[in-house]
């Protein structure tokens, strides 16, 4: 940049361009701001539709700022030609010297905004996390996994690695059911007290199919594998209802009376007899 | 970030209140709401006016079958049957749409072809498959006698032909593991005499979706038929009809032939009642003042409901009314099985919800621990419910 440019860009900012500028900004802030109070007022309103209000958020911000630095170069600034290649050219040099990781998590925040992966409110697994999406900010996402934890990973890795979203902006998702039982108890009668038991659990959506599967499978000794597929109302109720069906199968063989014993008693029983998990 | 929502909200709630006032002071409690038919005011009206208020349908003014659409439903279904078809129907609505007086309506019109008909109505849950096959048997005055299925059905068959209607099928549904069993009995039996037997269902509308959706119970049936609520209109002409037949012919000193087309309260009631009857007569008489001239009653602007109270409720008293919207009524003991929790924490939260005004304990029933829900507000309750997807 010659003296002659710097000695122009200087000139552009008088105290009276200052002040607009700062109070573009907040401006803008306070619009989001607003934007985000009111979104969650619609939220608390109409929860059912909470993933498709609260994806509107992050799209709105990158517009907005879009806009103010727009509204902040062109009407307040006002800047000559010269002015503008050349600071494009010194931003683009130090966002690529000084903030690599910063600038690609920003760049992958607005990519994600304009064509999302997920949604705010959906239940993803990135990496080794799962959980629910509860902020798409424009350089990080936050997950909220069930041990109460929030994970934030960078944009930039969100991109890079495989997602697996479980509900896809539905509110209902599938959750898979895994349990062992002896193979003294008859098919039939596991089969069907499954599919019961599922149906006795509040958290079960029942516009949606229940199936259950039982395969044998050898490791020390034969034993039944039971695999329930159901969808579970909302999200936020996946393990909630995991959990809840696999008590209610197990009291219901225990009350039919088909346990010999009880299901952990036997060495031979697998390594790990009653396994929930959901489905991804 | 918190901080300045926090600081957005109180504004919002300060503006709120500064400029709508009214709708946060004047709001009527839920607990409130229905009492008022036992209120010192409503015995102090004289006969006319309290016949207006009267709290059941009152005979042909209540009508909502003017159109006679849903009525006809059922008429042509059953010209259908006596033509020989194969036929079976279901209706079903909200709670208080008139589902058994529109069943009364067509038993009375079926005596008037001398049609024979049978009317059942479930006034308990069915346990198992001899439950149902002994409910039906008795209901029906079949042959006392230790039926199993076949042979039940066979009976069932030997009978002279008739049209069997069954109310209340909310009984059907259940949380429990033999619910399946019941369902598919009745659905057995309602298949076999098909055609021999047309057999008319009807149920509440949550109940209905709820047994459709987890055990195809709409499969059983050739014709269905949703019995909407009461429209605006219907509302407006139902409580004018209802006012005049108390003898009362000006209201705000309009007369009450030029009160549908003049911008009145009962306009407004009629909208904000969104087709509940009781909710409408409620409101009527929670702003009713007597007018100057005789035989002439003032009526207020309405105040809200506040149903604040709903939106704090826990995850499992939120649960405990999805249930109770379906299942029509729960008692302790079934709210403990469904929710496995303690039948004293099954007491309490039944009770908690009975006394914030959202739920009424059916004393009348002989199982007067059945909690069902407060039919002034029901729907209100249900559209808070799917609303907030405890309930689809």
């Amino acid at each position: 940049m010659d003296k002659n440019v710097f000695q122009q860009f200087v000139d552009l900012f008088s105290y009276t361009t200052l002040a607009s500028i700062l109070g573009t900004l907040v401006f803008t802030w306070l619009i989001l701001v607003g934007i985000r109070w009111a979104i969650n007022t619609l939220v608390n309103y109409n929860p059912k539709y909470r993933i498709q209000l609260a994806q509107t958020f992050p799209v709105l911000r990158v517009l907005l700022w879009f806009a103010a630095i727009s509204y902040i170069v062109i009407g307040i600034i006002q800047p000559p030609q010269s002015v503008i290649y050349a600071s494009l050219g010194s931003l683009g040099l130090a966002l690529g010297l000084a903030s690599q990781d910063a600038a690609k998590n920003l760049v992958a925040g607005i990519m994600m905004a304009i064509s999302p992966r997920f949604k705010i409110g959906d239940m993803v697994q990135v990496g080794e996390h799962y959980g629910e999406v509860i902020s798409l900010d424009l350089s990080t996402t936050k997950l909220h996994t069930f041990e109460d934890n929030v994970i934030t990973v960078p944009n930039a890795d969100i991109l890079k690695m495989p997602i697996s979203n479980s509900n896809n902006g539905e509110l209902n998702e599938m959750v898979a059911i895994d349990l062992h039982f002896p193979v003294s108890i008859p098919v039939a009668k596991l089969k069907s007290i499954a599919l019961d038991a599922t149906k006795c659990s509040y958290y079960v959506y029942l516009k949606k199919p229940i199936v259950a599967t039982v395969f044998p499978v050898f490791q020390d000794d034969f034993y039944y594998h039971l695999k329930i597929k159901a969808y579970v109302l909302d999200v936020r109720f996946e393990k909630a209802m995991a959990t809840d069906i696999a008590e209610r199968v197990i009291e219901a063989l225990h009350d039919k009376e088909l346990f010999e014993g009880s299901l952990f008693a036997s060495t031979l029983a697998p390594a790990h007899p009653l396994e929930i998990r959901p489905s991804h | 970030m918190p901080k300045i929502q926090e600081w957005f909200a109180e504004q919002w709630q300060a503006t709120k209140q500064r400029w709508l006032p009214e709708k946060e002071d004047n709001s009527v409690a839920l607990d409130q709401v229905s009492r008022f038919y036992q209120s010192d005011f409503y015995l102090s009206l004289d006969a006319g006016l309290k016949s207006a208020f009267y709290d059941g349908p009152l005979g042909g003014l209540d009508s909502r079958t003017l159109e006679r659409k849903d009525l006809d439903f059922l008429l042509d279904c059953c010209r259908l049957w006596q033509g020989g078809r194969n036929v079976s129907c279901g209706i079903y609505g909200e709670k208080g749409t008139g589902l058994s007086t529109l069943l009364n309506m067509f038993t009375t019109e079926l005596k008037k072809q001398d049609q024979a008909f049978k009317q059942l109505n479930l006034e308990r849950r069915l346990t198992s498959e001899q439950d149902v096959i002994n409910t039906l048997a008795l209901l029906l005055a079949i042959e006392p006698k230790e039926y199993n299925l076949d042979t039940f059905i066979e009976a069932l068959n030997q009978l002279p032909a008739c049209v069997i209607t069954v109310d209340n099928i909310h009984f059907l549904v259940q949380r429990t593991l033999d619910a399946q069993v019941v369902v598919d009995t009745l659905s057995a039996i309602i298949l076999a005499s098909r055609g021999h037997h047309l057999w008319v269902l009807a149920g509440e509308e949550q109940a209905w979706r709820r047994l459709s959706y987890g055990y195809q119970f709409g499969n059983l049936f050739s014709h269905q038929q949703h019995i909407a609520n009461f429209n605006e209109s219907q509302i407006r002409d139902l409580l004018i009809k209802r006012f005049s037949y108390g003898g009362f012919h000006t209201i705000n000193d309009i007369a009450i032939d030029q009160l549908a087309n003049e911008k009145s309260p009962v306009n407004d009631i009629s909208k904000r009642s969104k087709g509940c009857v009781e909710l409408g007569l409620f409101y009527c008489l929670n702003n009713l003042t007597y007018g100057t001239k005789p035989q002439s009653i003032f009526i207020l602007s309405p105040q809200e409901i506040d149903i604040s109270p709903l939106k704090k409720l826990t995850k499992l008293e939120l649960f405990t009314l999805a249930e109770i919207s379906t299942h029509g009524q729960l008692s302790i003991k079934e709210h403990h099985t469904i929710f496995r929790v303690s039948l004293s924490e099954s007491k309490m939260i039944l009770e908690h919800l009975r006394v914030l005004g959202i739920l009424d304990k059916n004393e009348e029933l002989a199982r007067s621990d059945a909690y069902s829900l407060k039919l002034i507000i029901s729907a209100v309750v249900i559209r808070n419910l799917i609303s907030m997807n405890y309930l689809y």
